[in-house]
């Protein structure tokens, strides 16, 4: 029986490698190798060609390979799958690129038991033809390589869950190891040590003139480092735009190109996967699909409709995005191209598509959906050699920056990676500055001639002693968010005075969601019974669930900042808040994440705050898999704060 | 002791006529990871840690990873494999329990260390004194789940229980003949009655805040049997039973605790701190003669 199973799964295994695709060009990538994250977004690596792949694999058991989209994870998974083999294992490919929108409700539905995550991946990607079971009945002797494909596919939350059950899956088989590719994004690793981190290096020179003899391209040109790009630019002999290519192989109008962006964001907005039904969009005409279908741009399978590369279907979302009247450049419509933040490479092509003026009016808009977004934006316009302007550079820089040092130490962990690993040659000195003083000493540097920057400099660069006049202070009440956001930093780090604190505690019931939102952001820095009555309020009462997120978070602030007996009495209200903060998850999420607070700045006594919210929501959490993280949770807390 | 390869002789095909010859096969242990301990032991405290490698003579380091052994092996199969949890308490424990089974598929796997003697009344718990040993038969454990922020339930998770079969082949025997009295080359700083108990084991929640949260003492009274408790007995249990995923392999395993104080007695932890280095002494000889004993 074994020996069947072994060779019917052995034949699926070979067959399947066969109807692998090769492209016409097969780039060679090296590897970096990184002990962890911190290490990985300080580029201090090792790097190998890529045949240490399976070797890492055997040793580690788990390898995650991270690229930007376009550096060729998915070819070089399907290589490493072929190789696999030869070396006589049983590679298992599944490839996340066709999850499709009923996919995030049935997995929803398995991952309620454990192990019901890994048998749902395995049963919806194999067709049913290999369940762990069936894996397991192979002889102990048979190494199985589980190849998992596209984690950047999904949403980031449930791209996590998915890490977790193949951690889980690989440790359960015998001799089992795993290789899953993702983008650059710092994930929480299960059994950290147990994962081989491995960033897909871009390509070399030397390998850019193999396929381009040097003569016809310019190699200074980032992009042809990807090989994705750099396939495009050898189909056409040139470096080309997207859109551009899409159009000459498909033969499509200027018309047909809109409908097939609209089609492409629209999709995203329905399924919020890159595989759709294809039926839904009858606007799109079926000459225009046939001609898509025949170019290799458009795959139509029983699952659904899928774009050739991710990046394809990005791209063509922005497009569509980038026609839009600036008022539609709203946080809906970025989380959309964005799968809710999950990944920004749409909202980067957005801008890139757009002219100077409308590119800066865009940035604006993601800067007030999402700083880390405009931080990507700006790395990758300096990939595209596309900056903002100079004004603009440095505010997002700075304001990443500033975030370095933030309390909350998740907070300022992804500032930093931001900072790390943008390809902007100034995003260094923001990186290296040692405190704030150092950022308002960089930003101070700059003497642009719009008025507007001047404004935004002489506020951000105030020293702490110092407080805002009033026309500074008026700019917390702006439209314009690096205005009002700015201003709303300042505030916290300077002084305010009690008078315009309460001037700011009246203007809440009469502000919008926005204002109300920086409101109580600012208040986080006043530790006063009255500041945390407020806050308490808001977090009791207010309809948007941001403002909320931000009155919790500014309340464990208040807790840092207060003394003893207000810290008790706050931690006492919230405690008595666990009932209502389980039954909404975003702000329950963020006071977590809010209470690991940088543990040199930690006050006496702060593991016991942490300790007591913990419990209470842990008791409360009826599934083992929530009570684990509690306890993982305090774990953390104590390895941080004893 | 060494790890040989498993002999597993075919039963008979009755319709086989009694010429015909029967061959054995053999099975090779099953490998982790790394490579294969036939016995895995896990500590926790540091005192844990150097009583049972110097009790069993595992002073080698399997180089890159946390595993004490005898000696070097070229193949990578040891008899024993010792490591010591990152931290106390249920989760570590739990996390040790699987990287174990992925690294060296043990056969058996031991927790050994020290525990606190339950007391009641003021008096321990079957006359449990400092120094004896207690091995589980039974591993108790709750959880408390709060609804509505009022109404306390209990709830349970799947776990394994100590193997019954070691239990009834290896513990009882050794409980009944076993004279730990002239085995311990450690003396202990006050009276003890060299006793091993067998008896159930209580394991706590470090996030529930030790032995004195008002829910641990309902515990307590609760599981008014157990004579003795500890914090990571529930994380060997869980680990074991979710690490049992292959028809391959069956991993067995018990624990053995040498008491070090009487939870619930006034000058608990000076106790504790007295009687530790003992405690784990005992627990790591009654160990040893466990492993003299086991089944291959």
């Amino acid at each position: 029986m074994h020996e069947s199973e072994y060779q019917r799964l052995k034949n699926a295994a070979q067959a399947m490698v066969d109807l692998l695709p090769k492209p016409e060009h097969e780039f060679s990538l090296n590897i970096g190798w990184a002990k962890d994250y911190d290490e990985l977004f300080r580029n201090r690596m090792s790097a190998t060609a890529e045949d240490s792949i399976l070797d890492q694999a055997r040793l580690s058991g788990r390898v995650l390979l991270s690229g930007k989209g376009g550096s060729g994870k998915t070819h070089l998974l399907y290589r490493v799958a072929r190789k696999s083999i030869e070396r006589g294992w049983l590679p298992i490919f599944l490839s996340l690129k066709s999850w499709n929108a009923s996919d995030y409700g049935r997995w929803k539905e398995w991952s309620q038991q454990a192990g019901g995550g890994a048998a749902f991946l395995l049963h919806r990607f194999l067709n049913g033809e290999v369940t762990a079971t069936s894996l397991d009945l192979l002889p102990p002797t048979v190494h199985k390589l589980l190849l998992l494909d596209g984690l950047n596919e999904i949403a980031a939350p449930l791209g996590q869950d998915i890490l977790w059950e193949v951690d889980k899956l690989v440790r359960d088989q015998m001799q089992m190891s795993a290789v899953v590719t993702d983008r650059l994004t710092r994930r929480e690793l299960p059994s950290p040590t147990r994962w081989s981190l491995g960033v897909v290096r871009p390509l070399d020179a030397a390998v850019i003139g193999q396929f381009t003899d040097g003569s016809k391209f310019d190699l200074q040109t980032v992009l042809l480092s990807s090989p994705f790009f750099l396939d495009v630019a050898l189909q056409e002999k040139k470096p080309t735009r997207i859109a551009d290519f899409i159009a000459k192989k498909a033969g499509l109008s200027a018309l047909e190109l809109g409908l097939l962006a609209k089609m492409a964001f629209e999709a995203y907005e329905k399924s919020k996967s890159r595989t759709f039904a294809i039926d839904d969009f009858s606007f799109v005409p079926e000459a225009v699909i046939k001609r898509l279908n025949d170019a290799n741009i458009l795959s139509l399978t029983n699952e659904g409709a899928q774009f050739s590369h991710h990046l394809i279907h990005d791209y063509l979302a922005a497009v569509h995005v980038s026609l839009l009247k600036e008022s539609d450049w709203t946080g809906q419509t970025l989380n959309v191209i964005s799968f809710d933040s999950s990944s920004f490479d749409a909202v980067a092509f957005v801008f890139l598509e757009l002219d100077q003026s409308r590119s800066e009016q865009f940035l604006r808009s993601v800067y007030d959906w999402n700083l880390y977004a405009a931080g990507y934006i700006v790395s990758e316009a300096a990939r595209y050699g596309r900056m903002p302007s100079e004004e603009m550079l440095v505010v997002i820089l700075a304001m990443l920056a500033e975030k370095r040092f933030d309390l909350v130490v998740a907070s300022s962990q992804r500032a930093a990676d931001a900072l790390l690993v943008s390809e902007v040659g100034s995003a260094a000195a923001y990186s290296a500055a040692e405190s704030i003083e150092g950022i308002k000493g960089i930003v101070a540097s700059h003497d642009f001639a719009a008025q507007w920057f001047k404004q935004w400099r002489d506020a951000f660069i105030l020293s702490k002693d110092a407080e805002v006049d009033e026309e500074q202070f008026k700019c917390l009440f702006s439209t314009d968010s690096i205005k009002g956001w700015t201003l709303a930093n300042v505030l916290k780090r300077t002084k305010l005075s009690e008078q315009r604190q309460i001037v700011l505690k009246r203007e809440l019931p009469k502000s919008g969601e926005a204002l109300r939102w920086r409101i109580v952001h600012v208040l986080g820095s006043y530790p006063t019974e009255e500041n945390s009555t407020t806050l308490f309020e808001i977090l009791d009462r207010d309809p948007e669930v941001n403002v909320r997120y931000g009155a919790v978070r500014s309340l464990a602030e208040l807790a840092f900042h207060a003394e003893e007996r207000l810290r008790e009495n706050i931690t006492a209200n919230l405690v008595k808040r666990t009932d209502a903060l389980s039954r909404d998850p975003k702000v329950r999420d963020e006071l977590t994440k809010a209470l690991i607070i940088d543990p040199r700045r930690a006050p006496k006594g702060w593991l016991t705050v942490v300790l007591q919210i913990a419990r209470e929501f842990f008791m409360r959490e009826e599934k083992i898999e929530e009570r684990d993280r509690w306890r993982s949770y305090a774990a953390k807390a104590e390895a941080y704060y004893s | 002791m060494g790890s040989r390869p498993l002999r597993i002789r075919h039963m008979p095909d009755p319709a086989q006529t009694a010429s015909q010859s029967i061959s054995p096969v053999e099975y090779p242990p099953i490998r982790g990871r790394i490579g294969h301990a036939h016995v895995a032991v896990i500590t926790i405290i540091e005192e844990e840690f150097e009583a049972v490698t110097k009790v069993l003579g595992t002073s080698i380091n399997v180089p890159r990873t946390p595993y004490f052994v005898e000696a070097a092996s070229d193949n990578n199969i040891w008899n024993i494999a010792v490591s010591q949890c990152t931290d106390r308490s249920n989760l570590p424990a739990g996390l040790e329990v699987q990287g174990i089974l992925e690294d060296l598929r043990p056969r058996f796997i031991l927790l050994v260390g020290i525990a606190g003697g339950i007391c009641e009344n003021g008096q321990p718990r079957d006359s449990i004194s400092l120094g004896d040993v207690v091995i589980p038969e039974y591993v108790n454990y709750g959880e408390f789940l709060k609804i509505d922020g009022n109404t306390i339930r209990m709830r349970h998770y799947p776990f394994d229980h100590p193997s019954l079969h070691l239990r009834r082949n290896v513990s009882l025997p050794l409980a009944r003949t076993f004279k730990l009295k002239d085995a311990v080359t450690e003396q202990p700083p006050g009276d003890t009655n060299y006793k091993i108990h067998i008896g159930q084991i209580l394991a706590v929640e470090k996030i529930m805040g030790g032995v004195d949260n008002v829910f641990q003492d309902t515990l307590i009274a609760t599981f008014d049997k157990a004579l003795a408790l500890d914090m990571e007995s529930i994380g060997i249990a869980r680990g074991v039973c979710e690490g049992r995923t292959s028809f391959w392999y069956n991993p067995r395993y018990a624990i053995i605790r040498g008491i070090s104080d009487h939870v619930g007695l006034q000058g608990n932890d000076g106790m504790r701190s007295k009687w530790k280095a003992y405690a784990a002494h005992a627990a790591a000889i009654v160990a040893r003669e466990f492993i003299r004993n086991l089944p291959l």
